[in-house]
């Protein structure tokens, strides 16, 4: 069953100059993407900074309001509710930022942090609050007593982002965005947080959508990996179909740049490829395929045709006209010894 | 110096910090070197003391910094005990340093062509005085711009920091760093703070260049991954000492000491593993545990750990330890001292 689903979701920003604020352009952050979440599920975004991610998390939680498409939540479109009528699907739908150290209040106590949302939703007497709190610190193995009064300053990162997974718990939601949970935690730390995130998803049977630009981290918690580049997604698949048959030229270069620890990962992308160039911004991309300019299996017809996200497995799909049976399909050759640079 | 001499020998640094709490033991007796032509990375985790060790190899150290003792000798001579004036010889010329954040280590109201004409006036002077940039000056910042790979050197002069992407600007870092044509290059988190695609890209590149000039790089990173890629030997950091040395193909076949078993099993794997972590958490320097740093976090923890501090010894040929676990670490409190 699926709990969330962005349908052809779209989210561009304006860009204006001048005292009449006069539009003179868009940033595409957000171009026309679809994605569905099963229930209990753990699927993962992945891309370089600039490629929407985060922006599609905010959406999911209606952080922020889609240009065109459509949010689902447990069957409700959520798209075009306002602030009062959010209000109960809010509750079941909770955000984990990136950074602790500042989406943690530094003037508020542990204890007031994780309360907060309970007070914001007028939930529970002041006795039924605290006792709350005092559950929420344990299920995130912080003990109470040593937590309760302490401030951020006074914690480690690790301790950090317990708060503030233990705050997006406070309201029993079904459904947590992860915006990078762990990117600013060293991997000793990392680890723990991960186990701790698993342990949670099991316990209180939760739905992750977990935003990250670590494919190897992904590798380790998502189910399906969703592959994003400038707006788009250009690869999708189950996460061991996806590391066993990367498709998607983008996809491959990025798990060959990926700085591994082992000779069995590095086996696992036999063919080195370095792209050339760097991601362009989303107020000038590209026409044709957005990853054109730097593919090193592009075809003359690259720059002009919007390539569509094809059917290139089980479950799995790339937006790539390599795929494309009106080009031929010849698909991206199995190996390759290509280092490429633009121009 | 004698040709089997290294580059550069850091030897029993001990480094204390005075804070308002009081005296924090931060560096414990670091003893490292870098070969000339070697690429060494020195990796550990935040807190570590990776930075401040590369900070004390350069003279930079922060007011409140003590070197109690120790000595970082460079190419024969003790950089401890130079003059602010004999080390600004050495500084950014013999050795320089690649700053770690592209976004902040450069001026943002200077453009590139400014900043990097500044470096090169200043090496061809004792003083930096003011002159004008000649065309011998243009000339030199454009060759190091092509050295990093910066597609229109010229063009590039005339930028802002502002209008450039976080690869460009650390290119324009790791020219800077190149003006001088120092020996020995230190990199801070080189790349870890870009994008996969771009790091992989500036890593290769830098590889090629010290290949090429016959650099010498001691790395400071908190990325295996990255250490793994370009480094010939690795040196991991816990709490202020060194835990463990070894080539960076041995390191990654087989870990020694404990804190390296767990640290590397914490990574998460493309080929879908990924440990569990290490409990606890990095040493309070201002009342570290008495012997070894690492006891309280470790799974083989024994009764020698808490008494006698593990000895940084060979424990396999070409292998360097500190850890109880292996003999060779454990030497009474006579000898140790001397250590």
């Amino acid at each position: 069953m699926v709990l969330v689903e962005a349908d052809s979701v779209v989210k561009h920003f304006p860009i204006t100059r001048g005292l009449l604020r006069r539009r003179v352009g868009e940033v595409r952050a957000v171009d026309g993407v679809s994605l569905a979440i099963p229930k209990g599920a753990t699927v993962a975004l992945v891309g370089e900074t600039g490629s929407g991610k985060t922006t599609l998390g905010k959406i999911i939680v209606r952080l922020l309001r889609p240009t065109a498409g459509r949010i689902v939540f447990d069957g409700r479109d959520i798209t075009a509710l306002d602030e009062a009528a959010l209000r109960p699907i809010r509750r079941q739908i909770q955000i984990v930022f990136q950074n602790p150290a500042s989406s943690l209040n530094p003037r508020r106590r542990v204890r007031e942090i994780i309360e907060e949302p309970l007070v914001v939703h007028r939930l529970g007497t002041p006795l039924e609050r605290w006792r709350r709190v005092h559950e929420l610190l344990e299920r995130v193995e912080l003990p109470p007593r040593d937590f309760l009064f302490r401030y951020p300053h006074a914690l480690s990162g690790g301790q950090r982002q317990r708060v503030a997974i233990a705050r997006a718990l406070a309201l029993a939601p079904r459904f947590i965005v992860l915006d990078e949970p762990t990117s600013a935690l060293d991997v000793s730390v990392q680890a723990k947080i991960i186990a701790l995130l698993r342990r949670l998803q099991r316990e209180l049977d939760l739905t992750y959508l977990m935003i990250s630009h670590d494919l190897s981290l992904v590798r380790n918690v998502a189910d399906a990996i969703a592959v994003m580049y400038l707006g788009k997604i250009v690869e999708v698949a189950p996460t061991e179909e996806l590391f066993a048959r990367p498709a998607h030229p983008y996809t491959r270069a990025l798990l060959s740049a990926i700085p591994t620890v082992s000779d069995e990962e590095a086996a696992l992308i036999p063919e080195k490829i370095t792209l050339g160039g760097e991601v362009p911004s989303a107020a000038r991309v590209p026409p044709g395929c957005a990853f054109h300019p730097r593919c090193y299996a592009r075809l003359d017809a690259c720059d002009r045709v919007v390539p569509d996200l094809l059917r290139v497995g089980p479950d799995h799909h790339a937006r790539c006209i390599l795929y494309d049976r009106a080009f031929g399909a010849p698909g991206l050759p199995g190996r390759m010894r290509v280092s490429t640079r633009e121009g | 110096m004698t040709p089997a001499e290294p580059l550069l020998a850091v030897s029993g640094l001990v480094i204390h910090f005075h804070t308002y709490e009081g005296r924090a033991r931060v560096i414990n007796g670091v003893t490292l070197h870098v070969g000339r032509g070697e690429s060494v990375a020195l990796v550990g985790e935040t807190g570590c003391g990776k930075s401040v060790t590369a900070k004390a190899i350069l003279g930079l150290l922060p007011a409140n910094a003590e070197v109690v003792s120790g000595r970082v000798v460079f190419k024969g001579q003790d950089l401890l005990r130079l003059s602010e004036d004999e080390l600004r010889r050495v500084r950014g010329r013999q050795i320089a340093m690649i700053f770690q954040d592209p976004s902040t280590a450069l001026n943002p109201v200077f453009t590139v062509g400014q900043q990097l004409a500044d470096v090169v006036m200043w090496q061809g002077a004792d003083r930096a005085g003011w002159r004008r940039p000649d065309r011998a000056v243009w000339r030199r910042c454009v060759e190091v711009l092509r050295m990093v790979r910066v597609p229109d050197p010229e063009g590039m002069l005339a930028r802002y920091p502002i209008e450039l992407s976080g690869g460009m600007r650390q290119r324009v870092l790791i020219a800077l760093a190149l003006i001088g044509r120092p020996e020995l290059l230190i990199a801070d988190e080189l790349g870890t703070a870009l994008d996969v695609s771009i790091q992989d890209q500036i890593l290769l590149e830098l590889r090629e260049l010290v290949r090429t000039e016959g650099l010498s790089v001691l790395y400071i990173t908190h990325n295996l991954g990255v250490a793994r890629q370009v480094s010939d030997r690795i040196y991991v950091m816990y709490g202020g000492e060194i835990a463990e040395v070894a080539a960076t193909h041995e390191m990654f076949r087989r870990q020694l000491h404990p804190y390296s078993q767990g640290l590397l099993a914490a990574v998460p794997r493309l080929t879908g593993t990924m440990g569990s972590g290490i409990e606890g958490r990095i040493p309070d320097y201002l009342a570290p545990p008495p012997a070894c740093r690492f006891a309280p976090r470790c799974t083989f923890r024994m009764g020698v750990c808490d008494r006698l501090r593990p000895h940084l010894a060979e424990a396999e040929p070409g292998r360097q330890v500190a850890c109880h676990l292996y003999p060779s670490s454990t030497v009474e409190a006579s000898s140790a001292l001397e250590a």
